[in-house]
């Protein structure tokens, strides 16, 4: 090919001294770095730089429909070799040209592959030693080239003779590391992909050429996409490049995206510029021109295909929307922008580049609908996956007034949306409750995600209509597909006197992730009402919403109910699960005689408290130190009947500590104290200043924790005797 | 006639009548042409310069090549085998060992016997012997009795034999009836540190399967006959692709390294 070197500028001089040219030291270094050094993947390079060169002989000598031969290595026949039928080489041509780096004949045309002169050295990547079989009109020539003692290259005849083979070149050398046949066998398979004819590959019976599989061929002639591929790639003379422009976002803009695509895009010889190792492109400004030209020329037909396209739907919502779904792949994304620049389609806007702003949502100010349309708005999103519908409230902006103070507006935007839609109240009251429901129980496809929002239109005046038509013409008319009348919508079906339409949630803890975070409390499904044992009792908590109503408490905090429960020591009350029953059903569940209101069974609870448990509760507040609860071992060792030890002890005897908060107990107390005709706690409180009166006369009693018994009977006995029992 | 040639590093050049050759250090030939260049011996030279040739004069007629791939007598060689000839081939042992073997070999009436055997003889390095059998290890009690039932003597000498209907053919089911060997990496598995390992013939058509467990490392067989207790580390055991015994020094029944210098 012809090379791109650039232009001799004549350099001009004056007043200098010696003016000496720069030298290339024909040295074993320089050549190892021409040969060896210059080419990272060395097999690869080698088997490429000759067939281009085979390729080249076949086109100088007309045959380009001749395939060439290639010998991969095995263990019997352990050598590579490449014959091509080309022009051959004469002696001179060997020993002069063949063997001289940087010297080609082929700089003149653009018919050739190679250029540079360095091809036909690049066995010596690999090899110390390949021969070449030169035969031209008759002649028949077996050199071998080596590298010599000093670590030059050298070539040395090793026959001549007359031969009737036909012309052409057979470079061979010998494989010496059998792991290496794998390595020329898969890398043949790599470099001959883009070859336009194959060779004849024998050594391996398996061998196969990869045939690349396309998605789109001829995007523009001698452009195509490739499958399930993200790379593009320059074919120039049977050799794809990778495309790895520098800077790319710079040089390219937009047109960028086009090579994440997968395309490859054929150029003709010369049309770029390639590194000495023919391994990648060289970036020069042709080479960017050239390929930036393909890209543009790809992109103006892809613009023309997208406009077709886009200009068959009439819907200026579903043209916005494919517009947008183009605009997300990256095939289209150029295209899709030329397309907005030039037609300014509605609903859509190109906006630096952020694709969340490609879609441009209508707005309508809030007493803009009331007093045009008659229309006042709610809206409520849904999400794919979820069973639940989150109201949304309209937006607002700060708006600098002529005098200089700010006023909020009020508005609506409308989402543009494949899920958007528009719901018409029909009815009297529940337009919104209803469509809550029919989408929540509507389920959606399996690649529909997402959340979607849908709007309930209603009237402002009820005796006048919503001036739907003009509402809708002033958003660019949504498709009539999405507007729907309420009275048309799935509607719920009442609780009518059965536990199957009963919902009960259950109150549970969510695990918040973390070690040292609280744990949050919500409701969770349980099921209907019929799927629950009717033999059992269960408690239940009515709610609105998720908040349960309370007969005591306006700020019910579920969260500390449910600890206050759980940490009140009261058997009967810890062990509860809570669920939760929906406002509508309470009447119908408390028909339910095994569904009790939790908050009836705690005032019940508390108020049957007996003697027992709170004789338990006493102990567990009073005795921290295990000493006070009744042990006969140590009253036996006490000498004095009337010991205060012993009045107090005795007091406990038979009873057990439970377990409690005392907190838990006083909060719900509180909560309940309406009801509860006894408080626990005052007896607690009774009894902690009893204890104390103990330890204060037995100061080294709480020290005895783990004495033994008769140490403990010793020491009350000791200050019984010193301080007197009465 | 005195061929041009080249050597250097590596690599060897000749050129025989119009036609280049070229041969690396680790070609299967490389010495014997060297040796013969440096005697002026060409007719040697010629002979041993193409690795292929040197194979199929080898292989006697029973080796055909097409490609890479090598067959014997018409049927593609499995690569176990094929290795193991060129082994063979490169260290100086004659054919007649692998023709035993492969005779034997096609003499087992399971197919599937022999498909698994191509395995387990790919996986594990073992020698065939001089009349065509292979070599492996078995573990034995103290007193040579076996290890699972205790109740057969695998005594140096001893030939073990059960009807062939009787060994499970099922390599799936891996833990069952025959007559077993192994390769080194099961001895670590089976027995315990009073157990002795012993050295067992089979020939090939004795055996009935490789159990898939362990990485086809062990196989039962129908019959076998032990040739000698191991007397050396497992991992010298077999050093040569045709051996008669291990390289034990007590139970060495001798002869098996002084092959005589094959000429091709």
């Amino acid at each position: 090919m012809l090379l791109h070197t650039a232009p001799q500028n004549e350099a001009i001089l004056s007043n200098v001294g010696e003016v000496g040219d720069f030298k290339i030291k024909a040295s074993a270094k320089a050549f190892a770095i021409l040969s060896s050094g210059l080419y990272a993947n060395k097999i690869r390079a080698i088997v490429r730089e000759l067939s281009c060169n085979a390729v080249d002989s076949h086109v100088a000598a007309g045959k380009t429909d001749v395939p060439f031969d290639v010998h991969l290595p095995n263990d019997l026949e352990p050598w590579f070799s490449i014959r091509d039928y080309g022009t051959g080489l004469s002696h001179e041509q060997v020993t002069q040209i063949y063997t001289t780096y940087f010297e080609s004949t082929k700089t003149t045309s653009n018919e050739y592959i190679g250029a540079l002169g360095l091809g036909s050295k690049s066995p010596f990547a690999y090899t110390d030693n390949f021969t070449v079989t030169a035969v031209q009109n008759g002649k028949k020539g077996i050199y071998s080239a080596f590298i010599n003692g000093q670590g030059v290259p050298s070539i040395a005849q090793m026959m001549t003779e007359d031969s009737a083979e036909p012309n052409g070149v057979e470079v061979k050398f010998s494989v010496n590391d059998r792991y290496d046949y794998s390595k020329f066998r898969d890398e043949a398979r790599h470099v001959y992909t883009y070859f336009k004819l194959r060779p004849v590959v024998t050594g391996y019976n398996g061998f196969d050429f990869i045939d690349v599989a396309y998605d789109t061929e001829n995007i523009i002639p001698g452009v195509h996409s490739y499958k399930n591929s993200y790379h593009s790639k320059a074919v120039m003379g049977n050799i794809a490049y990778p495309i790895e422009i520098p800077n790319a976002d710079k040089v390219l803009g937009e047109l960028r995206v086009l090579l994440n695509c997968g395309l490859e895009m054929h150029f003709a010889i010369g049309e770029l510029d390639f590194q000495a190792s023919r391994e990648g492109l060289s970036y020069i400004p042709q080479t960017i021109e050239a390929i930036k030209a393909k890209l543009v020329a790809v992109n103006s037909a892809l613009t023309s295909v997208l406009a077709k396209e886009a200009d068959a739907i009439d819907n200026l919502w579903e043209r916005a929307l494919f517009l947008s779904n183009k605009r997300s792949q990256d095939l289209w994304k150029a295209a899709v922008g030329e397309y907005v620049t030039k037609n300014k389609p509605a609903l859509v806007q190109l906006d630096n580049n952020r694709y969340w702003d490609f879609l441009q949502s209508p707005k309508v100010m809030v007493d803009e609908l009331a007093k045009k349309y008659n229309i006042s708005v709610t809206a409520f999103s849904h999400h794919s996956g979820g069973t639940t519908c989150t109201s949304l409230s309209n937006d607002y902006d700060h708006e600098k007034q002529a005098d200089g103070t700010v006023k909020t507006v009020y508005y609506w935007q409308f989402n543009v949306d494949k899920g958007t839609r528009f719901v018409i109240n029909d009815l009297n009251i529940g337009a919104t409750e209803r469509a809550k429901f029919h989408w929540k129980n509507t389920p959606r496809d399996a690649d529909d995600r997402g959340s979607h929002v849908v709007y309930v239109l209603s009237k402002i005046d009820k005796t006048r209509p919503m001036l739907l038509k003009q509402f809708f013409a002033a958003i660019n008319n949504p498709p009539d597909a999405w507007k729907t009348d309420a009275s048309t919508l799935k509607q719920k079906e009442r609780a009518t006197g059965s536990l199957k339409n009963v919902t009960v949630l259950s109150l549970q803890e969510r695990n918040s992730g973390g070690y040292y975070r609280s744990k949050e409390m919500v409701w969770r499904d349980a099921g209907k009402a019929d799927s629950f044992d009717s033999t059992k009792t269960y408690y239940y908590l009515p709610l609105t919403g998720f908040n349960p109503i309370s007969k005591v408490s306006n700020g019910f905090d579920v969260k500390r109910f449910f600890n206050d429960l759980k940490d009140c020591g009261i058997e009967t009350l810890r062990s509860k699960t809570i669920y939760g029953v929906r406002k509508g059903d309470i009447e119908f569940i408390k028909t339910q005689s095994n569904w009790i209101n939790i908050e009836d069974h705690i005032t019940k609870e508390l108020n049957s408290i007996d003697n027992k448990l709170t004789m338990s509760l006493v102990l567990q507040a009073v005795d921290n130190f295990n000493l006070l609860s009744y042990n006969d071992n140590i009253v036996y060792n006490v000498e004095a009947v009337d010991s205060p030890y012993v009045k107090l002890v005795k007091q406990f005897k038979g009873f057990e500590k439970i377990k409690y908060s005392e907190q838990s107990l006083k909060n719900l107390c509180r909560m309940y104290a309406t009801h509860v005709t006894f408080n626990p706690q005052t007896t607690v409180d009774k009894f902690v200043a009893e204890c104390k009166e103990i330890y204060q006369r037995y100061p080294l009693l709480q020290y005895l924790h783990s004495a033994p018994n008769h140490e403990v009977g010793a020491y009350i006995n000791l200050i019984d005797t010193q301080k007197g029992v009465n | 006639m005195a061929y041009p040639y080249l050597i250097q590093g590596k690599n060897i050049v000749v050129v025989i009548g119009n036609k280049s050759h070229t041969i690396s250090k680790t070609h299967i030939t490389y010495q014997k042409v060297l040796d013969a260049i440096k005697a002026g011996d060409w007719d040697t030279v010629k002979d041993v310069i193409e690795p292929k040739k040197v194979v199929l004069n080898y292989g006697q007629g029973n080796v055909s090549v097409q490609g890479e791939t090598l067959f014997w007598k018409g049927v593609e060689m499995h690569n176990a085998l094929s290795k193991r000839m060129i082994q063979m081939l490169q260290d100086g042992f004659p054919i007649e060992p692998l023709v035993f073997f492969m005779e034997n070999l096609m003499s087992n009436p399971s197919k599937r016997a022999v498909t698994e055997l191509y395995g387990f003889l790919e996986k594990n390095n073992l020698p065939i012997t001089p009349e065509g059998h292979f070599l492996a290890y078995k573990r034995v009690r103290n007193d040579f009795m076996d290890i699972h039932s205790g109740t057969f003597s695998n005594a140096p000498g001893m030939i073990c034999e059960m009807e062939r209907n009787q060994v499970d053919d099922d390599q799936n089911r891996t833990c069952s009836t025959g007559l077993h060997f192994c390769s080194i990496d099961y001895l670590p598995h089976f027995g315990n540190s009073d157990s002795r390992t012993v050295i067992v013939k089979i020939n090939p058509r004795d055996v009935v399967s490789i159990p898939n467990d362990y990485n086809n490392a062990k196989g039962r067989a129908c019959r076998y006959e032990v040739v000698g207790e191991l007397g050396v580390d497992p991992e010298e055991a077999f050093t040569a692709p045709v051996q008669e015994n291990a390289n034990t020094t007590s139970y060495d029944m001798g002869g098996s390294q002084d092959w005589p210098n094959p000429q091709y």
